[in-house]
């Protein structure tokens, strides 16, 4: 591998990046804009091309000869012709369509009649259109209410649209950054938050309207939402994954911006507010009673006058939510996300419905610029007694993770990495209450879960990130969005481990830059023998795939010293 | 036939007479052995420089026509006739004095009749020297110009066959009572493979039931037995450990120029513009566009060198493209071993990830591969295969007689690094639940009762063959010891009973190494192994049957004779298929009789007049074929051809 070439170009799209070569950063230049990172484990980093990734470089000004010169620039064996092919196929297929608005309507435009022609074979596509189709003609009526659907149903076909058809301004709303926050510190937007959202705004020169910015968890993607929001002066709709997203994003608009609690609506299962700038959750837009009915709350999306929709987490949006955004396709829409990979797939309808990618923050500029913590991850194998793994043996399957999640002797272990990092805020995380509860009991320490009334959670965090209470224990529901920025350690006591989500959101809760400068912690105590081993293996290989360190230490309980035998 | 088992086959008298040439003969004095000098490149060198054109031209013709394969004198002739260039004098000749200089080698067939052929690995050799391409690559400008035209991946073919022979290490391929692959053992294994039988077809392979079979999976069974990977075991095809071990010797690229060679030999020879094209091909610079016309340029129809230049993309071993509007070609790896590297440098590292993914750059040498392939999974295989340690894997490698520390030393040495700690980390794991039971097969001394096993332990000598006692009345023997163990209970008066061996399955004797003949699953098409060396070479009786008879002045120079005198001449050159030097009012010219025709009173000789100079030999006269009466012909002369070589003269 230390042969002159960083790149190495798989057949089918994979591209590997030799981490240790001088010509790096130049390469990761290239590949930023025509492939998304895989995983970044070791010295070779992965990165794929795919349609999608493709149709983003072409909608930010590649070219495929361009691209293809690049890639053969720094291909260590060249570059496979049927890469080639795709690479050219896809960039140029991109542009061919475009919907544009005149004043008669809005209409699809082709770069050749026979390419018109070519879609009207598609009954996906021709169920769109507003008009019958013509001989040699390069232009087609289309049902405005279908502009999102036209959009999906050619990107399905290999055809990306360009959208030009502009957007609506939606309501005026008077709203800027504050000097300084409520709390009393500065504001101001860190460089790459201002680069997002100006290539946001700025791209096709029309005041910018749909895509997605994407940043390392931990960066600040809320910073990107605020500040098109200010830019573009318009009621906004904020759609996030979960009501701790939805009372995360609330505090930082109120902390940050000019805006007021009458300003700000909460339109979550327990709370339906719906004002000039309204935080939703998927969930309560997905919400219908039966199967055979409708969506109850679609009606959110038409209350009023939106001029941005934000989609927090854009990669977890779930399915029916696109088939609402298809009809918004005149409002702008800005994504954050930070991965474009989705587990299922839909990478296609992020593209089509709410952008292109319109920026990407790397991981390496933002370790460079100190804008995440590092990390350091160790799971910390712990031994069960003979009692508890004979429980574990004889027990059905079902009921062993449980009983390996709740292995008693990670009590201990639990109390010594506290002392080890004692004095640094800390999160205990979980995913049987009962396991919690006796945790707490036993060490004295706040509990917080899903049924903690909101208020009291609130209160909770604040004082733990006021640095009044040092350790917290959270149950499932901190995995997501809990803004607790200033936590440097966190110890999983138990949890599902194979799950890679549930990982990236826990390490990314500790992954804000600390203020002592220091690198956060990750612990995650697994009991030795049993089959927690192999899925915490599973998690371990997708944090070191995300380029952190991971470590697994074996727990000795009876080491000299009292010392807990982990090198922690 | 290659040139070596050709040579070792000659009689003595034509090994002398080879001897005798003066290209071999230096060599030889300097210490060489016929075989080694009559398949070096530079003695073909030497002899085509000092050759005469009209021989070289002949020679070309052969190779054009035939490459490789085996053909009839009579045959070439009546060609030759056809063809209006060389007489079937000269050819006959330049066979003969092809065969004294040991480039043609020739054996007979049960009922005597003679075949001719060129040794198949000395057919590249020949056209390089005979009918060169003069393929001269794209400078770096035009080169950029290329436009590579797209193709599907296709892994360079010995990694392929890598690939496919770990997948027959790990099942096996069962046989049927008729010798074939079992059909799903044949199916999963092309399954595996990136080659399709589509694009195998041109080479029509034929092998046991190969209407039901894919073309793939015989391929990949024939070159793993040539190559000693694989070998019949009773009624299945497995992979041969020891067999493997030279070839896992090599680096990619040299298992590539192997494989090349094989399959020209095996596959292509068959069809002589195929085999030239091939051999045209291989001689271009790796990593170079060339001009498809320039291999079409040696002389053979360009479909046949663009079917050549498919097969090569489908082996991953070229790729094809346009330069302004012509087509182009590159080979992507190196065809043939080059004699001047001596090795090619150490093999490359493979990378350890800490996600337990190991990364193959092409370098890497087979053995490493071969390894891989059976301690971990492979996830990808493309120009950078990828395998993963797995749990799963871990108990395989096990299984097959893997510790935890070889795994360990085998892949910090061949990733040249330590392995990252989750690598090893998760190593340690998966061996270290491994081992600590087993399953063995022990032999059981059983007795009646325990008071027998009670008196056989008082028995100093019977009780030092027993390992173990389990429970009151068996005891686990020391295999070693059994036949003394017998010979002592039968002399303590209780005789035991052993078990009957198991019977094992026979093997077959490894394949042979030489490739070429019974070895393989595909028959080769015409083995001439079967036939007789020729153990003459023609002499000029053998060759103008009756020349001691006529008078020398009828060879001598051209003249007056009487017209049945001129008659009897000219049956004697058509008798010979010689020309006729022809001298009239207007001057000499040669003259090529076909047939003579008696007409009324006269008669009358058609044929074809020559070319002279450098174009003879070419073509004949292209006025066609001419009669000429008898009272045309005036002085005349027989030319009979040089039969002795001028580099012997």
């Amino acid at each position: 591998m230390s042969s002159s070439l960083p790149l190495l170009v798989q057949s089918d799209g994979t591209l590997l990046l030799d981490g240790r070569h001088s010509g790096y950063e130049e390469v990761l230049e290239v590949l930023r804009p025509v492939a998304e990172l895989g995983k970044r484990p070791g010295h070779l980093h992965t990165y794929r091309m795919t349609p999608v990734s493709l149709w983003n470089a072409a909608a930010a000004g590649e070219t495929a000869d361009s691209v293809i010169a690049n890639l053969r620039r720094y291909a260590r064996y060249g570059l496979p012709s049927s890469v080639e092919r795709e690479i050219r196929e896809r960039m140029d297929s991109f542009g061919r369509f475009r919907l544009v608005n005149r004043p008669e309507g809005l209409f699809l435009s082709a770069d050749l009649p026979e390419r018109l022609r070519m879609a009207y074979d598609w009954p996906e596509v021709v169920r769109c259109f507003a008009s019958s189709p013509a001989n040699n003609e390069v232009l087609v009526a289309v049902e405005p209410a279908m502009r999102g659907a036209l959009k999906s149903a050619l990107a399905a076909r290999g055809c990306p649209i360009v959208d030009e058809a502009g957007y609506r301004s939606g309501g005026a709303l008077s709203v800027a950054f504050r000097e300084v926050s409520a709390s009393g510190k500065p504001v101001k937007l860190r460089a790459y938050q201002r680069e997002a959202a100006d290539a946001f705004l700025a791209r096709d020169g029309i005041g910018g309207g749909s895509g997605v910015a994407v940043l390392p968890c931990g960066a600040g993607k809320t910073w990107v939402g605020m500040a098109a929001m200010v830019r573009l002066g318009c009621e906004t709709l904020i759609l996030t994954p979960n009501t701790m997203s939805v009372s995360q994003w609330i505090r930082e608009l109120l902390e940050n911006t000019t805006l007021t609690e009458g300003d700000i609506g909460e339109y979550t299962g327990t709370s339906k507010q719906v004002r000039p700038v309204t935080v939703a959750t998927y969930q309560v837009l997905t919400h219908r009673r039966s199967r055979s009915e409708g969506y109850p709350h679609w009606k959110l999306f038409e209350g009023r006058d939106w001029g941005l929709i934000v989609y927090d987490e854009v990669h977890l949006l779930p399915a029916p939510v696109f088939r609402m955004t298809a009809e918004l396709q005149a409002t702008r829409r800005l994504g954050l996300t930070a991965t474009l990979v989705r587990e299922d797939g839909r990478e296609m309808d992020v593209f089509a419905l709410i952008g292109p990618k319109t920026y990407e923050l790397s991981w390496k500029r933002s370790e460079r610029e100190g804008w995440i913590a590092e990390a350091s991850c160790k799971e910390v194998r712990v031994p069960m007694a003979d009692s508890a793994i004979r429980q574990y043996r004889e027990a059905p399957p079902r009921a062993r993770h449980r009983i390996a999640g709740e292995n008693p002797a990670k009590a201990e272990v639990l109390r010594r990495l506290l002392a080890r990092h004692e004095g640094s805020p800390t999160l205990i995380i979980g995913q049987y209450l009962n396991q919690l509860r006796r945790l707490a009991e036993e060490l004295g320490l706040p509990l917080v879960t899903g049924e903690m009334p909101h208020e009291e959670r609130r209160r909770l965090f604040d004082l733990f990130n006021r640095g009044d209470i040092g350790t917290l224990i959270v149950s499932k529901v901190a995995n997501f969005a809990v803004d607790l920025p200033d936590a440097s350690v966190a110890i999983q006591v138990s949890g599902s481990y194979g799950s890679r989500q549930e990982e990236a959101q826990r390490l990314g809760r500790i992954l804000r830059p600390k203020p002592s400068g220091g690198p956060a912690s990750f612990y995650t105590l697994v009991s030795e023998g049993t089959d927690e081993v192999e899925f915490a293996r599973n998690r371990g290989r997708f944090l070191v795939e995300q380029g952190y360190e991971y470590a697994v230490d074996a727990w000795q309980p009876d080491a000299p010293g009292g010392s807990e035998g982990v090198s922690v | 036939m290659n040139v070596r088992p050709s040579v070792e086959r000659l009689p003595d008298s034509v090994r002398k007479l080879i001897a005798t040439d003066k290209t071999v003969a230096s060599r030889i004095a300097g210490g060489m052995e016929l075989p080694d000098v009559l398949a070096s490149p530079a003695w073909a060198a030497e002899w085509a420089e000092r050759a005469e054109l009209p021989l070289k031209r002949i020679f070309g013709g052969i190779l054009l026509r035939y490459g490789a394969v085996p053909f009839e004198e009579e045959k070439g002739e009546a060609e030759s006739l056809r063809d209006g260039g060389y007489t079937g004098a000269e050819r006959r000749v330049a066979l003969a004095r092809l065969r004294r200089s040991g480039i043609l080698f020739a054996v007979r067939k049960t009922w005597g009749d003679r075949l001719y052929y060129v040794p198949t690995d000395m057919v590249p050799v020949w056209q390089r020297l005979i009918l060169p391409a003069n393929a001269a690559p794209l400078d770096a400008a035009d080169a950029a110009e290329v436009r590579v035209t797209p193709a599907p991946f296709r892994l360079p073919l010995a990694l392929e066959l890598l690939s496919a022979w770990a997948s027959v290490r790990r099942t096996g391929i069962p046989l049927t009572a008729k010798g074939a692959m079992s059909k799903s053992a044949a199916a999963k294994l092309a399954s595996a493979m990136r080659l399709t039988a589509e694009e195998l077809a041109p080479l029509g392979l034929v092998y046991p039931a190969h209407e039901q079979q894919p073309a793939t999976a015989a391929l990949a069974v024939d070159l793993g037995l040539c190559v000693g990977a694989l070998r019949k075991r009773g009624s299945e095809i497995v992979a041969d450990e020891s067999g493997m071990t030279p070839w896992l010797e090599k680096t990619p690229a040299e298992a590539e120029a192997e494989i090349h060679r094989l399959v020209l030999e095996r596959y292509v020879s068959a069809d002589p513009e195929r085999h030239l094209s091939a051999s045209a091909v291989a001689a271009c610079r790796e990593g170079f566009w060339h001009k498809e016309r320039d291999i079409a340029g040696i002389g053979v129809d360009p479909a046949a060198a663009e079917a050549w230049l498919r097969m090569l993309i489908a082996f991953g071993w070229a790729e094809r493209g346009t330069f302004r509007g012509e087509g182009v070609f590159r080979l992507l790896v190196s065809l043939e071993e080059d004699p001047d590297k001596t090795g090619y440098g150490d093999a490359e590292p493979f990378l350890v990830q800490p996600d337990g993914e190991i990364y193959v750059p092409p370098g890497v040498g087979l053995g490493a591969r071969w390894q891989l392939e059976e301690i971990s999974e492979r996830v990808s295989a493309d120009r950078m295969f990828v395998y993963r340690l797995t749990k799963s894997a871990s108990e395989r490698a096990f299984a097959a007689g893997w510790r935890q520390e070889d795994v360990v030393r085998f892949l910090e040495s061949g990733g040249d690094a330590p392995l990252p700690e989750p690598v090893s980390g998760a190593l340690s794991d998966w061996f270290g639940r491994l081992g600590k039971t087993r399953m063995t097969e022990e032999t059981l001394l059983r007795t009646d009762s325990a008071e027998t096993a009670c008196r056989l332990l008082e028995d100093p000598e019977t009780a030092s063959c027993l390992i173990e006692r389990l429970g009151d009345r068996d005891f686990i023997v020391d295999r070693a010891k059994v036949p003394a163990l017998e010979a002592r209970l039968a002399k303590i008066g209780s005789p035991a009973i052993s078990p009957k061996p198991k019977s094992v399955p026979q093997e077959s004797p490894a394949a042979g190494r030489d490739g070429l003949n019974e070895a393989g699953w595909i028959p080769c098409s015409r083995v001439l192994s079967f036939y007789e060396p020729d153990r003459t070479v023609a002499s000029a009786d053998e060759l103008f049957p009756g020349v001691g008879e006529v008078p020398s002045a009828w060879l001598r120079k051209p003249g007056l004779y009487h017209a049945s005198t001129r008659q009897e001449i000219i049956r004697r050159a058509i008798g010979w298929r010689a020309a006729l030097q022809i001298g009239d009012e207007t001057g000499q010219a040669v003259f090529v009789p076909h047939a003579l025709h008696e007409r009324g009173d006269g008669w009358e000789v058609s044929g074809r007049w020559r070319p002279a100079g450098e174009a003879a030999g070419f073509a004949a006269d292209p006025s066609g074929p001419v009669t000429l009466p008898a009272d045309r012909l005036g002085a005349l002369r027989i030319v009979l051809p040089e039969w002795e070589p001028a580099a012997s003269k």
